[in-house]
């Protein structure tokens, strides 16, 4: 499926697929996945004024 | 991660903690597809002082090593660790059974995705909701096992509530 051409039909298919693709990754590989989440958060959550800690990548 | 967990199986071979085990949103990840966490949780049998179950002497005896405590975790290899005590019949369980897993070269242990499905159960919350309903949609739950855990522990309406409505 091309991504740059999708059709609001097939845009929970192509969800269930990156779903079922991210849960096969192996789990430190999962864990690489959480790390880029929490950079991604992090500026967010300070802006609400919480603090937290990126995990340093192994 | 890999340092902690090598770390926590230190600690664990030199009896500083007793057996422990993965659970919270780490675990789950074990099992589901990864979503934002901050903390490892990892749940432990702790030794009782005068019938309390206190986090003081392992704190102490993790500060002596390196690893400060922070608000309600320890930074372990630069990871918020939260050590929660098994102190329930639910978590206890969930703790004898937990399985041995591999991360990398390393060896840890996990609790088991039905046991994962009714520790957020019993948690309740609406982040615990959407956990339960990640399980169901990635089928890993054995039901049969996963009924036992529920009647046991007194969970199966709540279950049944929240995969009834959603």
């Amino acid at each position: 499926m091309d991504p740059k051409r999708i059709t609001v039909a097939e845009a929970p298919a192509g969800k269930d697929a990156y779903r079922t693709k991210q849960r096969k990754l192996s789990w430190p590989d999962k864990v690489k996945v959480v790390i880029e989440l929490q950079k991604i958060a992090k500026p967010i959550l300070a802006a609400r004024g919480k603090s937290v800690t990126v995990w340093p990548q192994d | 991660m890999k340092k902690a967990l090598q770390a926590l199986n230190g600690l664990e071979r030199e009896g500083v903690l007793g057996r422990y085990a993965i659970g919270g949103a780490m675990g789950a990840t074990f099992y589901v597809e990864p979503f934002t966490t901050f903390d490892l949780d990892v749940f432990v049998v702790l030794p009782e002082a005068g019938g309390l179950v206190t986090l003081a002497p392992l704190y102490r005896e993790l500060a002596k090593r390196g690893y400060p405590a922070r608000e309600e975790c320890v930074m372990v290899e630069g990871i918020p660790v939260q050590f929660l005590p098994a102190g329930t019949p639910l978590l206890a369980e969930a703790l004898a059974q937990a399985r041995d897993v591999p991360y990398e070269d390393v060896t840890t242990r996990v609790f088991g995705p039905e046991h994962l499905v009714a520790v957020a159960v019993q948690a309740g919350r609406a982040k615990d909701r959407q956990r339960v309903q990640m399980f169901l949609d990635a089928g890993v739950l054995d039901r049969k096992r996963l009924d036992g855990i529920l009647s046991r522990h007194g969970l199966m309406e709540r279950f049944s509530q929240w995969t009834r409505s959603a």
